[in-house]
């Protein structure tokens, strides 16, 4: 009997402390803390951190670098070589590359012919001859040497001979170096090429997986500061196989040739996910309680990373900001309140991840699980989420609080009410698109009074009469839908959450009317054109990857290709760039644009649903967050996608960004189809200008969003329609079929 | 008083003692967690108010939860009996043949595929561009078409053919040779002695097959969620997919009720079965 009880006895107490009892909650200790550096002159143009056995050393354009000893704790003006100190009194220079000895080529503009000078430690003068004035090297230094790459040419660069080694041709565009002592890392747009520095060639071993981890990480510019830097921790005949990647997710560990990786710091607690910057330059040295990261940002910050083992690995509390897709917006949103309240921590948690493999499903899941079990994020961004599920079963919060704490003549309320209901306002856009119709400015005039698509395709047939080219500047029956849904797609349910089958119905039959018109005379090759550069914002656009590549500019691109075009539509928002833009080409051609006429006419695109977790054990900081990315202080700063639903941001948008009005804003340029390339100078719009897109965002009454399955049903379907491959009651009743399991559901 | 003394026979027994691990495995894992199920089956989803039978009422009448039930139960009818009986016919075709025996392992393999794999095969063979089309010179989708059960009913044939082929083996080996030699003996004929000695001899695997070869038909789902998503084609929607699909949209209120009604439904099942077989005996 005793044997027994102590048996059981054991076996509780093995069970007890599998299911976690004993463990006192305790949480893993150990987080890295961000601090910036002080810096004597922090107006500095600071342009890189380089690294030297015993020092670090800022580089400065102008030779006022700063140096401290690898401590990292003080930095001071660093003595300079005569030659490079400060711009030249005869004409401009500037520092392209430094070394950590104070060494450092030079572009300099004597009579305004470009050439390059490397400045050596003691303070020698040495013209590299060998680059050409018409040629554009990028500088890059690592262990001891410069690098220079040249087009698809790299070479090595003795820094106290000048000396020019040619070292390879890359296959592809090298868009970033990095070097140890034994390898030169090419990366490019597909991976990266290592390069044996020992024996001057191509490495015969080549890692494929760093080249995989790193195909796409850049794009094809390349620039002084990079959203990636790869930093080799030692030489290769010391043994050492580690390098470092600082990317935007974070800093991870390597070891070279497919071993292990592993994330050191993640990114998404700090500064080093902030969309607004880039990174200049990274050092590592050794404190007492690990590495400590050094990185200077583009903004001339530079930012130093301790860990602090009394802290909790993860914050007590940290505000948890999720989307279901990347969001430009929100990672903004994000960044901008970590500068704002650095006290506060936050995290911008992101569910599809195509770099994990991980499907919407998966993604969905897991969020469900955490809220199920009441740890989900505090934040949740409602794009592509079930907004009226989550607000049946009472996940939202209701924002009505916060809502009346917004001014009405601040706003513009009938996009912040957009989702509201009796229930309450459990979802509220931080930007919004108009869908805008633009042509002839007389047609417009014209059609000042139609509002469906019945009225427009009228209009159009009517307008288009027995001319020939496009009409309105689609190229493929998805185009036309997707166009055309962005006035419509609110009409497409019913209020008991069906398919509303008639207003399907009339949408395709519509739409098709326009379809057959424009596809009659679009000109042969037309289809292929490429419309691109309407990604406005930074980061991720939702609008983009919602409803295409459809905004007004770009339809106004086919326009300026295909003048005789008398009509062109597209969403239109206030964002920097997107705006002036298509003022710009409209003012070039002559148009004139109004809302888009459609079966929920006046109402406009919402971007980035900001909702608050019911659950949330942070309900005083989300609503810190909220108020904070709704203010005029972060609407009114930041690139965002969209026009801002807060109207002074809006406005505070409208000056000129450019002191001098007479000089144009941008260039843009386009192809005609004989192949002649044009460039036109866009000039900032007018106060006019803005009055009428002022009165475009005043009209706004409503928001038009359709739940995606049923938007994506009839976009499928209805292209079969539209090309003529089923009736338009079949695809209905085809789009019926597809959705009837979701909708019982 | 009876109880008491097995109870203390019970512990006594210390053999008692190591089937403890895996009850309290068993009892942590699966009870303690289905109770939860059972009581969240009476409760809303995220609040957790009580709300009665009201979840039941919900799925009992919801159309997507039927079709999947009826798509289920039409999947194990057409399934279920080819399997056995096909595989028991192999079985008695190859059994007391060394050659085969030796190569056991074979039959096995199969259910080593992974299911992706299995999937783009059918990917290949089925889809619009696939082999079949271009060997009949059409181009149907047969997944997304009704044909797509029966392809499913044919890869699950195919995936557990081998593994069921095997059980039904064991059970024939424990069979006494000396049975059926008298019954031979006796003058019974090779369906006399398959009927009358050797299909009652397996009356005890063949609970166990059936049992395992249920379970494994709700495995299926994985194939059909790689091949159609959340939401396949009508013919293969089966009781997963509703229950997936209510779990990410956090319909948990009829997602327990459904599992509670799906435990039911099987348990009353294996009951019946176990009862009949006992009968029987």
């Amino acid at each position: 009997m005793k044997f027994c009880i102590r048996a059981l006895f054991v076996l509780t107490v093995l069970v007890l402390l599998c299911s976690g009892c004993g463990n006192s909650g305790q949480a893993a200790m150990g987080r890295y803390v961000e601090e910036q550096v002080a810096l004597p002159n922090s107006r500095g143009n600071y342009t890189a951190l380089v690294q030297g056995e015993q020092n670090l050393r800022l580089i400065e354009s102008y030779g006022g670098d700063m140096v401290c000893m690898n401590d990292g704790t003080a930095f001071e003006k660093a003595e300079m070589p005569p030659a490079a100190s400060g711009n030249n009194a005869s004409y401009a220079s500037s520092c392209e590359v430094g070394a950590p000895d104070g060494s450092r080529i030079v572009a300099e503009y004597p009579e305004g012919v470009r050439r390059y000078t490397l400045v050596t430690a003691d303070g020698r003068e040495i013209l590299l001859e060998k680059i050409k004035e018409e040629e554009y090297p990028h500088f890059y230094y690592g262990a001891d040497y410069f690098y220079m790459c040249k087009g698809y040419e790299i070479y090595q660069i003795d820094p106290a001979t000048g000396e020019m080694l040619f070292l390879t041709e890359s296959t592809f565009y090298p868009l970033y170096l990095a070097a140890d002592e034994d390898m030169l890392f090419v990366v490019h747009s597909s991976g990266v090429l290592l390069y044996d520095l020992q024996n001057k060639k191509v490495a015969e071993k080549q890692d494929e997986t760093l080249s995989s981890l790193l195909a796409g990480k850049l794009d094809n510019s390349v620039i002084e500061t990079s959203p990636l830097i790869l930093y080799p921790c030692g030489s290769r005949r010391s043994g050492e196989d580690e390098i470092l990647l600082l990317m935007r997710s974070g800093i991870y560990s390597y070891k070279l040739y497919g071993g292990e990786t592993e994330c050191i710091l993640d990114g998404d607690m700090y500064s080093i996910s902030d969309v607004d910057k880039e990174f200049a330059g990274m050092a590592v040295t050794e404190g007492e309680t690990g590495r400590i990261f050094y990185i200077l940002y583009s903004d001339g910050k530079l930012m130093r990373y301790v860990m602090d083992e009394t802290l909790p690995a993860e914050p007590e509390s940290c505000l948890r900001v999720y989307s279901l897709y990347e969001d430009g917006n929100i990672r903004q949103a994000v960044s901008a309140f970590r500068r704002k309240y650095p006290e506060l921590s936050i995290r911008y948690e992101v569910g599809v991840k195509p770099d994990y493999g991980m499907t919407e499903e998966d993604a969905l899941r897991n969020l469900s699980t955490e809220l199920s079990a009441g740890t989900g994020p505090d934040i949740l961004v409602m794009d592509d989420l079930p907004i009226d599920s989550y607000i049946e079963k009472g996940v939202l919060e209701d924002l009505s609080s916060l809502r009346e704490t917004m001014p009405e003549e601040e706003y513009f309320m009938p996009v912040i009410d957009g989702f509201a209901s009796e229930a309450g306002q459990y979802v509220m856009p931080l930007t919004f698109a108009v869908p805008a119709l633009g042509g002839d400015a007389e047609k417009i005039q014209a059609m000042e009074e139609i509002q469906s698509l019945q009225q427009l395709a009228q209009e159009l047939e009517k307008a288009a009469g027995a001319q020939e080219g496009s009409v309105i500047g689609t190229r493929s029956a998805e185009e036309t839908l997707r166009l055309f849904a962005q006035s419509s797609m609110g009409a497409w349910m019913t209020e008991d959450g069906t398919l509303d089958r008639v207003a399907v119905e009339d949408f395709l039959t519509q739409v098709k009317r326009i379809y057959d018109l424009q596809m009659e005379r679009l000109p042969e090759g037309t289809e292929s054109i490429y419309i691109g550069g309407t990604n406005w914002g930074n980061g991720e656009n939702v609008l983009v990857r919602k409803h295409g590549s459809h905004g007004l500019s770009g339809a106004l691109s086919v326009k300026l290709m295909f003048p005789e075009q008398p009509f062109y539509a597209g969403y239109l928002s206030s964002a920097w760039e997107d705006y002036p833009l298509a003022q710009g080409q409209l003012d070039y051609v002559g148009g004139s644009y109004r809302m888009m006429p459609g079966q929920n006419y006046g109402t406009c695109l919402p971007v980035s649903l900001m909702a608050m977790n019911s659950a949330s054990q942070n309900k005083e900081n989300c609503r810190l967050f909220l108020t904070y990315i709704f203010s005029q202080e972060f609407q009114g700063s930041t690139a965002l996608s969209g026009t801002p639903v807060n109207k002074s941001a809006y406005q505070k948008r409208q000056a000129n960004p450019k002191e001098d009005s007479t000089r144009t804003y941008m260039h843009f340029g386009y192809s005609t189809p004989d192949g002649t390339f044009a460039v036109l100078g866009i000039y900032w719009p007018t106060s006019e200008n803005f009055v009428k897109l002022d009165s475009l965002f005043e009209s706004v009454s409503g928001v038009n969003y359709c739940d995606n399955r049923i938007y994506e049903a009839v976009i499928e379907y209805g292209q079969r329609a539209l090309t003529g491959e089923i009736g338009i009651k079949e695809a209905v009743d085809e789009m019926e079929e597809e959705l009837e399991i979701y909708l019982a559901e | 008083m009876r109880w008491k003394k097995n109870w203390k026979y019970t512990l006594r027994n210390k053999n008692v003692l190591f089937l403890l691990p895996s009850l309290a495995g068993v009892t942590f894992f699966v009870m303690v967690p289905f109770a939860k199920v059972v009581l969240s089956s009476f409760c809303t989803a995220m609040s957790g108010e009580f709300v009665g039978i009201k979840n039941y009422a919900t799925v009992l009448r919801n159309s997507a939860f039927r079709l999947a039930a009826a798509n289920t139960l039409r999947f194990m009818a057409a399934g279920l009996p080819l399997l056995l009986i096909l595989s028991l016919g192999l079985a008695l075709m190859i059994h007391r043949k060394p050659v085969y025996d030796r190569y056991k392992y074979l039959y096995l393999l199969p259910m080593a595929v992974p299911a992706a794999t299995m999937v783009l095969v059918w990917k290949l063979l089925f889809s619009e561009q696939g082999f079949l089309n271009r060997a009949l010179g059409t181009h149907v989708d047969f997944l997304g078409e009704k044909s797509a059960f029966l392809i499913l009913v044919i890869s699950y044939l195919w995936k557990n053919l081998g593994y069921t082929v095997v059980l039904w083996l064991a059970g024939l080996k424990s069979i006494p040779g000396e049975i059926i030699d008298a019954a031979k003996v006796d003058g019974a004929g090779k369906v006399q002695v398959f009927f009358k000695v050797t299909l009652p001899c397996l009356k005890g695997s063949m609970f166990t097959i059936l049992v395992v070869s249920i379970l494994n038909s709700f495995k299926a789902f994985r194939e059909v969620y790689l091949v159609g998503g959340a939401y396949p084609q009508k013919s293969i929607y089966m009781i997963q997919n509703v229950f997936n699909n209510w779990y990410v949209n956090l319909e948990q209120d009829k997602l327990a009720a459904g599992a509670v009604l799906l435990v039911a439904v099987l348990g009353t099942v294996s009951f019946l079965l176990r009862r009949q077989w006992d009968r029987e005996d």
